[in-house]
């Protein structure tokens, strides 16, 4: 997730990146012919089984249902004084069915064809048991390079991500969900891997293991498929922990109080940071302190296109529990249509041995997602972001920045995307443009 | 020279992009979401707030499809919504849901009317619309023609869903960027999308069909 540091292939890490990125091909081939089997050898649409005694029929014959609500039977059609005259349909057979393939006569009805069955219709999608996504993103800095913080080199293979995302339905209530990240020259990463157990429908959920840390929004679109410009924020990458994995407990769900459109919440207890630079998350099962890292985000949409929230997250990072990293955040999220716009703010306190100091950053960006469906364009859409960051005031280091960056997406065919960005450094004293080119390739 | 991990990721890249282009266009993709069509998402808002006797509820979403109603009223002749607010303020979930799904259906011909208006020309319109109707019928009135099946011993549904099949086939192709493209059948979409409409009509002997063929422009 985070941009590393390039460092020299142990022969036996590349054995064993070698083994992974082959025995992932090799799955995932098995995945797509089992999926190519499965979608062939029937139709997954509307193949729900009758349920007898669902239907709870009133006791009336078909000639009261004609009465009701002015519905009546096509070949009957009641119409308004002053309402156009229109041609009678009729019930014509097809061709095929002439032909005998489907032919049926027309049966007789009964008082249970004029009754719409409620219970009949599929008010949640069918999950899949198994589902395989992913993407390879290919970016090239046509001019200029981005933040030296945030990538080490321009090289374009080293620009090259491959995420492969996993996500069983392991029980009606248990899931589990992994993602591998490949990125800089074959840097295997564990971005998730956790099982989401649902305690109460979406009211109640428990999730254990490695994943993305509840707090803010922008880890919800960090991902070269959901970024809508080539580059991430500065506050989510200068600031940990704006968007970073870690292991732990997460209680989660979705609550639907009245008079409002939902209300989130996200509490998470993790191993937490062992440092409160960028470099600072740990590895994998490893905890630097017996401190615990608590926090989350609660969010409350008054409507079904707007959402406010608020981020906090605090604990102690060194090993011998003295430092703390406090975090509080607010985001704002409004969609409506293709038009888009959300907005960040993180501030923070971080106590450090050579004297404590603030950090604070927050960008707002807006886009329209406009729908062609034309032959070769899918759909364009356009970008504006400002972020600003300062993740020390206590120094004059020059890693205060503040950008301005403008983007253009579309798509050609289905599952690739193609984006354009030209960043505008605004900072008075070094920095310079940037002009970005990134492909993607999603499944 | 090129390191051996770097030639290793231009094969795996290039693997990728193969399985891309050869996939069988699934649904679902890593990605934005796709968002939930106003129809499927209201009518279903519908029935969850009806059996919830929430009818101010019901009221607030039949009316975000408004123009949805309008749409087929100057399209088919058929105004649902009147009646449909009448069943609200009756508290009549039935009823409500009865019109709803005559909407779907006139949806479902909407659908089918500018595919063949406009001939299938463009590849990935035809196909979108097309990808609609067929996941209008099969979440929202699959399940009752079902039933009709099981209580007249026919196979509706069956000749629905193949006929949504053929239908994909008739849209042609526009290969991969021109290459092994396939000529739309037009003809053919339009004798499968009549069958579609007319095996709808026996499930749901109640539906208010429209006009048969779609009405001039108002002003």
């Amino acid at each position: 997730m985070t941009q590393a540091h390039k460092r020299p292939c142990h022969p036996r890490v590349n054995l064993l990146m070698n083994g992974l990125i082959y025995g992932l091909i090799v799955f995932y081939i098995l995945i797509r012919a089992v999926l190519a089997v499965g979608q062939e050898g029937g139709t997954p649409q509307a193949d729900r089984p009758p349920e007898p005694g669902v239907v709870a029929l009133p006791d009336v014959k078909p000639e009261d249902f004609l009465q009701m609500k002015g519905l009546v039977r096509p070949v009957v059609v009641v119409r308004e004084a002053g309402a156009p005259n229109l041609p009678q349909p009729a019930l014509e057979r097809s061709e095929g069915a002439e032909k005998g393939n489907l032919a049926e006569k027309p049966p007789d009805t009964q008082p249970q064809d004029y009754y719409f069955d409620v219970e009949a219709v599929k008010m949640k999608k069918a999950k899949k048991w198994l589902e395989f996504h992913g993407f390879v993103s290919m970016t090239d800095p046509l001019h200029g390079r981005d933040d030296p913080t945030q990538r080490k080199n321009v090289n374009f293979i080293d620009q090259t991500w491959i995420t492969f995302w996993l996500g069983a339905h392991i029980y009606k209530t248990l899931s589990f969900t992994g993602e591998v990240d490949i990125e800089n020259s074959f840097e295997v990463e564990a971005d998730k891997g956790h099982f989401d157990w649902n305690v109460w429908g979406d009211r109640v959920s428990l999730r254990a293991g490695k994943f993305v840390y509840p707090f803010g929004i922008e880890r919800l679109a960090y991902s070269a498929p959901f970024n809508k410009l080539v580059d991430r924020p500065s506050p989510s990458v200068r600031i940990i922990p704006g968007t970073y994995s870690d292991v732990g407990l997460q209680l989660y769900g979705t609550l639907r109080p009245p008079h409002v459109h939902s209300l989130k919440y996200e509490l998470a207890v993790t191993n937490g940071l062992d440092n409160f630079n960028k470099e600072g998350k740990q590895e994998d099962l490893q905890d630097n302190n017996s401190n615990k890292q608590l926090g989350g985000r609660l969010a409350l949409a008054p409507l079904s296109w707007i959402e406010i929230g608020g981020s906090y997250l605090t604990g102690k990072y060194d090993r011998h529990n003295r430092h703390g990293l406090y975090l509080a955040g607010a985001d704002l999220r409004l969609q409506r249509g293709g038009l888009e716009l959300r907005g960040e703010y993180v501030t923070g306190r971080v106590e450090a041995v050579g004297g404590d100091f603030s950090r604070h950053g927050y960008y707002l960006q807006t886009s329209y997602h406009h729908p062609l469906e034309w032959n070769y364009l899918h759909y364009i859409e356009g970008v504006i972001r400002y972020d600003s960051v300062n993740p020390r005031d206590d120094k004059l280091d020059g890693l205060h920045a503040d950008r301005l960056a403008f983007g253009l997406n579309f798509s050609p065919r289905q599952h690739i995307d193609i984006k354009l960005e030209y960043e505008k450094n605004l900072q008075s004293r070094g920095g310079e443009d940037n002009v970005f080119i990134q492909a993607i390739f999603r499944w | 020279m090129t390191h051996p991990l770097q030639r290793r990721l231009r094969i795996l890249t290039l693997i990728s992009l193969l399985f891309l282009v050869s996939s069988p266009s699934p649904l679902w993709a890593y990605g934005y979401e796709q968002n939930e069509d106003p129809i499927l998402k209201v009518f279903k808002a519908v029935i969850y707030y009806g059996k919830a006797s929430d009818w101010g509820r019901v009221q607030k979403e039949v009316d975000s499809v408004a123009d949805r109603f309008e749409d087929v009223r100057k399209l088919f002749g058929t105004d649902l919504k009147p009646k449909v607010d009448e069943s609200i303020r009756d508290k009549d979930l039935q009823g409500v849901a009865k019109l709803m799904a005559n909407m779907v259906f006139l949806a479902i011909r909407e659908k089918h009317y500018w595919n063949n208006q406009e001939r299938l020309a463009v590849y990935i319109r035809s196909k979108v619309r097309l990808r609609l109707a067929e996941e209008y019928y099969a979440t929202l009135l699959a399940g009752n023609v079902t039933e009709y099946d099981r209580r007249h011993g026919t196979n509706l549904h069956g000749r629905i869903t193949k006929c949504f099949h053929d239908a994909h086939f008739s849209l042609g192709s526009v290969g991969f960027f021109g290459a092994g493209s396939v000529e739309p059948s037009p003809e053919e979409f339009k004798h499968l999308a009549k069958d579609i409409e007319t095996a709808l009509l026996e499930a749901f002997p109640y539906f208010d069909p429209g006009s048969q063929e779609a009405l001039p422009p108002q002003g």
